[in-house]
């Protein structure tokens, strides 16, 4: 019987194979000649990269179809690879290419549009300026960084194009107001903050401040800060301000905040919920702490949650929430996990074996039913001695759960000894719902049989990878043969640190890239804790 | 609330209202064009879709009932961009709506949606028929859309050896 696929005209199966990657494009030449013919006359190509190392490969491969974008990268050869770009469409290639390598190609797309050459890699200094200016003053540029540049005057004459902005050390305040105005359609600006040099605080405040960026002049919804070794993390009170003040002038439409290699010192955490307390359009939000220098050692006093700070906190409504949990910040991380209604993520790290009381989440799970999506929670093995997994049952779209207990006694060993006190999981089977693709269990106690059981009702569903570790032998050797033939690639012992990882090992070791696959994770007794 | 007619090609008429249609480039340009060319501002528009069955416009209409507030998106808009939209668009609703159907009705859909112009549907439809093919054998790939290799000779093997790298890698 003729397939349906057969009944769309070409035009239209060329819009559906356009949708595969590069590499599925050719790979389904081998199906049958209409769709060999199709990629081969009529299909195009997005996204090749052009690299040295890939010129011998993108010639043989390309060199002859159509090609609608290319990325230029590490080239150097003064030759092209293609002998037909009359249908490139985009040519976004890194400012660290040579002029004379990118020539070659520039001189075929006589068809490709001003608008479509765009660069990226652009990095602006004092002594780049004369360069820079010269080469890309006049084109459309992605990204650029901008680092020990004292100048003000701005290079770049279009800057429509800039998506995203590095502000590194020594940047002068006004040439960045002039960036984060005129950049209409940037999207995501990363501050690198180093010892001795402008706060990043203070830079996007007098930016702000002194050339009066009127609210929303900067687009950009996405702030990054990084926190280099060196920088002084002293955050005290009155540090608050600039900052606060910092956003509102510069950038006041940022609704995804990421802090990364963030220090707390004396002041534990106040400064940050101030911060998240006050910015009210801030749906996304990362603090991922400096490893290795934990104010655990410093005997932080632990933060007093005001009332007033309680009712701020109580206003904060975030959709994604990634942070590392420390123990001197539950009070205000209690007020603001119990405040949630529309939260979509929820990860929480582990730092040196840090993990929380699973009660803290309980208002989040009763409020959040139509929202949560996907749950990441380090458990500590002193507070939780059980684990009921019917809490997160009545979650109506839970895609992802994965729970990994802590225990920051056994930071340095790689097992819980004799399975004392590890935490039991009990309900697995209520946890099921229609949504639910990965289940990941990691260092708690549980039977075998509730593990067959589970294996075997989401077998039913279509059930891609099982993962239980080096312990279920017996689960091992009644499965080993008989999982394949239910269709169930059994993964054993692929030493994932997360559902992800053993989601994408296990997407390599089977060479299957689906669109999700439905996976469950059970690792007995052994605890796994990230290397700092 | 101003309505429309629309009838599919075996007849069935579905009564909509002109908001809801006009999310639908094709249709809305036809309300535009009888507005045009009719005397009689109060008249309901009606319009004949010759290429679509009564299933099928159903479910065109159902899936524009469902995301009418959605923002319109461009047809023309760049594939990169589209691909954006149709993974993150792709709501619960959305994969409840195409889970229980069969390829040849999503194939249907597919040619619904580019001739009305809706660039959502058309988006989540490719993107299905896409996800049945990307990590699949060839083999899988013949089977999932009934198909017959109609190579002759070794030309599979030939076409199989100059893109092996795409197995290898």
């Amino acid at each position: 019987m003729e397939g349906a696929i057969e009944k769309l005209p070409n035009e239209m199966l060329c819009l559906v194979l356009d949708y595969l990657d590069n590499k599925d494009k050719l790979h389904v030449m081998s199906v049958c000649k209409r769709w060999k013919e199709q990629i081969d006359k009529n299909v195009r190509f997005s996204n090749v990269i052009l690299t040295d190392e890939t010129y011998e490969f993108v010639r043989k491969t390309f060199g002859h179809r159509r090609v609608k974008s290319i990325r230029i990268y590490d080239y150097s050869k003064t030759e092209s690879p293609f002998t037909n770009l009359d249908f490139l469409e985009t040519l976004t290639v890194s400012a660290l290419v040579p002029e004379n390598a990118l020539t070659a190609i520039l001189t075929m797309a006589n068809k490709l549009k001003p608008e479509g050459l765009i660069f990226y890699d652009i990095i602006l200094k004092d002594k780049t300026y004369e360069a820079v200016t010269k080469r890309f003053g006049h084109c459309r540029v992605s990204s650029m960084s901008i680092n020990n540049y004292s100048r003000t005057e701005n290079p770049f004459t279009n800057l429509e194009s800039l998506r995203e902005l590095n502000i590194g050390e020594c940047v002068s305040d006004n040439l960045l107001a002039v960036l984060l105005r005129n950049a209409v359609n940037l999207q995501k600006v990363s501050v690198a903050a180093h010892h001795g040099c402008i706060t990043p605080t203070e830079l996007l405040h007098q930016c702000g401040n002194h050339q009066r960026i009127s609210p929303a002049a900067c687009s950009a919804k996405r702030l990054e800060v990084t926190f280099d070794e060196g920088y002084d993390p002293y955050w005290n009170p009155r540090r608050f301000g600039p900052w606060n003040a910092a956003l509102d002038y510069a950038m006041p439409n940022v609704e995804e905040l990421y802090f990364k290699s963030f220090v707390i010192y004396d002041h534990p955490g106040l400064d940050i919920f101030w911060l998240l307390a006050s910015k009210p359009r801030l749906c996304t939000l990362e603090i991922l702490l400096r490893k290795g220098d934990m104010p655990s050692s410093r005997e932080l006093q632990p933060l007093v949650v005001t009332n007033e700070m309680n009712s701020a906190l109580a206003q904060v409504r975030l959709t994604s929430l990634t942070f590392e949990f420390l123990n001197e910040h539950v009070g205000a991380w209690e007020v603001i996990l119990s405040s949630q209604t529309h939260l979509r993520e929820l990860k929480m790290h582990d730092i040196n074996g840090i993990g929380f009381n699973i009660s803290i989440i309980l208002p989040l799970l009763t409020k959040c039913t139509d929202t949560l999506s996907s749950i990441d929670l380090k458990i500590d093995a002193k507070l939780n001695s059980k684990i009921d997994l019917q809490i997160f049952s009545h979650l109506k779209i839970l895609e992802s759960l994965e729970l990994e207990v802590c225990d920051s006694r056994m930071v340095s060993s790689k097992k819980l000894p004799n399975r004392v006190n590890v935490p039991t999981v009990e309900n697995i089977s209520k946890i099921f719902t229609k949504h639910l693709v990965c289940l990941g269990l990691r260092g708690f106690e549980f039977s075998e049989e509730d593990v067959i059981n589970s294996i075997i009702i989401e077998s039913k569903r279509g059930l891609d990878v099982v993962d239980v570790g080096n312990d279920f032998l017996s689960i091992w050797k009644s499965f080993k043969s008989s999982l394949p033939k239910m269709g169930i690639e059994y993964c054993r012992n692929v030493e994932p640190s997360s559902v992800h990882y053993t989601c994408i090992a296990s997407r390599k070791k089977y060479n299957r890239n689906r669109f999700s696959m439905k996976i469950l994770v059970f690792r007995p007794k052994f605890v796994y804790f990230k290397a700092h | 609330m101003a309505l429309v007619r629309v009838i599919s090609s075996d007849g069935a008429a579905f009564l909509v209202s002109q908001r809801l249609a006009k999310r639908s480039g094709k249709l809305k340009t036809e309300i535009e064009t009888f507005r045009k060319s009719s005397d009689n501002s109060e008249a309901q528009p009606e319009i004949r879709i010759v290429t679509i069955r009564a299933e099928i416009l159903r479910l065109v209409l159902q899936w524009l009932q469902q995301h009418q507030n959605d923002p319109v998106l461009p047809a023309n808009q760049n594939e990169q961009d589209g691909r954006g939209d149709a993974e993150m668009g792709q709501s619960q609703w959305d994969r409840d709506f195409l889970a229980p159907m069969d390829l040849g009705i999503v194939m249907e859909l597919i040619l619904a949606a580019n001739h009305l112009e809706v660039k959502g549907l058309l988006d989540i439809t490719c993107k299905l028929v896409e996800s049945k093919i990307t990590g699949r054998t060839v083999d899988e790939i013949r089977t999932a859309f009934k198909l017959k290799s109609d190579f002759k000779g070794n030309e599979e093997e030939q076409t199989r050896l100059e893109n092996r790298w795409c197995v290898e890698n």
